[in-house]
């Protein structure tokens, strides 16, 4: 139950940071420490079970702040990111397990600091190949190109056994905390502040990055390719870095989510889980950095807790749970997405603005919003709180202006 | 402003009733509470002066639900427990039933909730990867490397040799079935009887199941296996594989498949006038299992799928809900899912649920009668029950788990389908 007391206070934070008095970088200032001194109070209150989970969380959100890259701020869809986990969390294995798969390489077990720079590049460079491979695909056929990328990564895992454990998998021992932290804190929290320590690290890189001159010219290819390149810009270097850039971030977030488990297999991130990435990513709000924690808490809580409490309504009954989660969750994604088309994060940004009026109308067909919205779903830029649409004014959001 | 303040409400009532959703009924313990036990016992998790929790993870929904008939099952059999014997180590059982969609990373997620959240005593899994999913944690749950602390894996259904060695997995997973390898061996060596230096082309899928299934044939087999091929284990077609083992010749087909590959290989087989016996490497095989894969419940359709599947050699460990309809056993295990199951229909997978339901009750009581109800005093009591023989288990057919050696079933009667559907047994 703290965990639930937990969210509800962070959800009003960001409320009050978007309805509150006072300056939006003081208010944004405020609303950063408030929720990193919750983050890190967080694993002392709550029971281990929900630690466990939100360590996952953290990693999931590093791997969706690499999707925002590529998918939210570069405009290409991609359905590879859990492959390139998978990638991270299998570098995290052969190289920490003892065993030698890869000869004198892996013969001792490596530090866990050095396993996260070469995971990450690993699956950078995994991303590099997938990134030229993919310069002539675009929108569908990009999609299905990296999506077919993480389909196959299983089947070559179980093809090499003898590299990667084949059905068996590998098991490898834990991650302890270094000698200066022994005592002081346990094994689950250890890896919950590892986690949280990565994600601050990833937005931080992520943030600089896409408020620089490298993230504004991703941005123009994402617009205009053709616009793009009469500024200067080199696309086919850009989209590139992108690619290793998301995958990299894959590759470290693949070894914070592997190392909780200490068991790794060709079904430890499956290929659906690139799907799922993406939609939480669309759910919590396209090109939007913070938009990866909810869309991170999304995958966590969906098919576990969102679906019970779904079933606990009158009405519907733990039945319908029990034969149709899946139902549960792809009517919750559908809701969020009618409620709020331009996901969690950006419609916090226009909660000053908001008037119930709209949550009604929006329940028309999806393509009535989509025809009605101004900016294309994928390609949503991050907003302001405060910031408002130009269709707002008309105080109806399908209305044409 | 006021807007603002409505807004602010309004999310708040939202959140307060999410916590009120969280904070609901705890799943009813069935039966009458029964008699505090008059002896202290020693215990740790998952035991109250009332209760003992047991859990279980196994794919109800998405694309793999085979767990559903076993936790059913289960469930039921605990339920009947409760209700008729008054309950095990006077204490009723509370079950508790995870749904982990057939995926080995939900997998682990429901055991952390059963461990960390519900506290059980013990637990099991359903399918080799999602077993495999949660092994690792189980046997270590703080990764503090200490071997004296993890939480018994008993009576799950799948998993790899190499997990029988008490060495490298001390908390289990104890597998319900025969190791894969062992009983395609011991399967291997009764064709040898009776076709000596036959020639054998092997199909299997390619997982865990598969490959140790045709690993152990293999080991045991002394004819000739004159080709072999594999498939992926959600392949929608085999026949290209089927074409290049015919090309071969073989006298037998042996198969290391699930059940749902079956059908298309029958009907390959008959469609092709290919006149090769199959073998069956599947311990959870039987008439009943072809039965169901094949479809039909009206006479003409089973008398079409008796047709296709007659002469099939198959080994089980668990009764056959068709060719022993009629075993006193069986008859229970009808009774029960009638009456505490909600009516579920009998397979060999709610067999297999009443068998680890029944392994759990019995190693409870050993536990009990030991004076020590600790995951470990429970684990110690599950690797005494060598020779035990579970009611659903097939005659002659007992447990033979050991401090040693961590498997449950060690073997399988063999048998052949016969055109009534009835199986023949063959030594």
């Amino acid at each position: 139950m703290t965990i639930w007391v937990l969210w509800l206070v962070t959800v009003l934070l960001c409320i009050g940071a978007v309805l509150g008095p006072g300056g939006l970088r003081w208010r944004l200032s405020a609303l950063t420490l408030a929720l990193i001194t919750i983050a890190c109070l967080a694993p002392f209150l709550l029971p281990v079970y929900r630690v466990s989970q939100l360590t996952r969380m953290w990693s999931l959100a590093i791997s969706l702040l690499g999707l925002n890259i590529i998918s939210g701020y570069g405009g290409q869809v991609s359905l590879g990111q859990g492959a390139f986990m998978l990638m991270g969390a299998y570098t995290l294995a052969i190289l920490t397990d003892g065993a030698e798969q890869l000869g004198m390489v892996d013969a001792r077990p490596w530090p866990f600091w050095a396993v996260l720079p070469v995971a990450g590049g690993v699956a950078g460079a995994a991303g590099v190949v997938l990134g030229v491979v993919s310069l002539r695909w675009r929108g569908v056929f990009l999609a299905l190109g990296t999506f077919a990328a993480a389909l196959a990564l299983p089947h070559v895992l179980l093809r090499y056994d003898n590299f990667s454990g084949g059905a068996r998998g590998i098991r490898f021992p834990a991650t302890p905390p270094p000698e200066f932290l022994k005592g002081l804190i346990s094994q689950h929290e250890w890896l919950y502040f590892l986690g949280l320590l990565s994600f601050l690290v990833a937005f931080g890189l992520c943030w600089n990055l896409h408020r620089g001159s490298w993230g504004r010219a991703l941005v123009a290819t994402r617009e205009s390719e053709l616009a793009a390149k009469a500024m200067g810009v080199n696309v086919t270097r850009i989209r590139v870095e992108a690619f290793a850039l998301s995958a990299g971030l894959g590759g470290v977030a693949g070894v914070l989510y592997a190392m909780p488990l200490r068991f790794v297999m060709h079904e430890t991130i499956e290929p659906l889980e690139s799907i799922y990435l993406f939609l939480a990513l669309i759910a919590g709000g396209l090109g939007s950095l913070p938009a990866a924690i909810p869309a991170a808490a999304l995958l966590i809580y969906l098919p576990t807790d969102m679906v019970q409490l779904v079933g606990r309504l009158p009405g519907l009954g733990v039945e319908l749970v029990a034969r149709a989660p899946g139902l549960i969750q792809g009517v919750l994604v559908v809701v969020i997405l009618l409620l709020l088309p331009y996901g969690i994060i950006p419609a916090l940004g226009q909660l000053a603005t908001w008037r119930p009026a709209w949550a009604l109308r929006s329940w028309r067909p999806l393509a009535v919003q989509w025809r009605g919205a101004r900016v294309p779903l994928w390609k949503g830029r991050p907003m302001a709180p405060g910031e408002t649409l130009r269709r707002e004014a008309t105080d109806d959001p399908n209305k044409e202006v | 402003m006021l807007k603002a303040v409505v807004k602010l409400l309004a999310l708040l009532f939202m959140g307060l009733l999410v916590v009120a959703c969280e904070a609901g009924e705890k799943a009813p313990v069935t039966g009458t509470p029964a008699a505090p036990s008059p002896v202290k016992l020693k215990t740790d998790h998952g035991v109250t002066d009332t209760e003992i929790k047991i859990g279980s993870t196994g794919g109800k929904s998405g694309g793999y639900t085979l767990g559903l008939p076993f936790q059913t099952a289960m469930e039921a059999y605990f339920k009947k427990v409760n209700q008729e014997d008054g309950g095990v180590c006077n204490r009723k059982i509370r079950f508790i039933g995870e749904d982990d969609q057939g995926t080995a990373a939900l997998a682990l997620d429901r055991a952390r909730k059963l461990v960390e959240q519900d506290d059980v005593l013990a637990l099991n899994a359903f399918r080799a990867t999602a077993v495999m999913g949660a092994a690792s944690y189980l046997n270590d749950p703080d990764g503090n490397r200490d071997p004296s602390d993890g939480v018994p894996y008993l009576w799950t259904i799948g998993g790899s040799v190499e997990t029988a060695d008490p060495a490298k997995w001390p908390w289990g997973p104890i597998q319900l079935n025969p190791l894969y390898y062992d009983f395609s061996k011991s399967l291997a060596e009764v064709i040898n009887r009776l076709f000596p230096g036959a020639k054998a082309a092997i199909l299997f899928q390619n997982d865990d199941f598969g490959r140790d299934s045709a690993a152990g044939f293999k080991a045991g087999f002394t004819g000739t296996v004159v080709a072999e091929q594999a498939h992926d284990p959600n392949a929608p077609d085999i026949s290209g594989q089927l074409a290049t083992l015919r090309a071969a010749s073989p006298d037998l087909l042996v198969v290391g498949s699930s059940a749902r590959f079956m059908p298309p290989l029958y009907r390959y087989r008959e469609g092709q006038g290919w006149q090769v016996r199959v073998v069956w490497l599947y311990p959870y095989g039987g008439s009943a299992a072809l039965m169901q894969a094949l479809g039909g419940t009206d006479p003409a359709s089973q008398q079409q799928a008796l047709r296709l599947i007659a002469g099939t050699i198959t080994g089980q460990f668990l009764l056959d809900p068709f060719a022993d309809k009629d075993h006193p056993a069986m008859r229970e295990h009808v009774r029960i899912l009638n009456t505490y199951g909600g009516g579920f229909r009998p397979n060999e997978y709610t067999l297999a649920g009443q068998a680890a339901a029944e392994l759990y009750v019995e190693a409870i009581k050993r536990a009990c009668d030991r004076g020590d109800l600790t995951r470990k005093g429970l684990l110690q009591a599950a690797e005494t029950m060598a020779g035990f023989h579970p009611s659903v288990f097939k005659e002659g057919v007992n447990l033979e788990t050991s401090p040693s050696r961590h498997v449950g079933a060690a073997k399988a009667a063999v048998g052949e389908i016969q055109p009534d559907g009835t199986i023949r047994p063959l030594r």
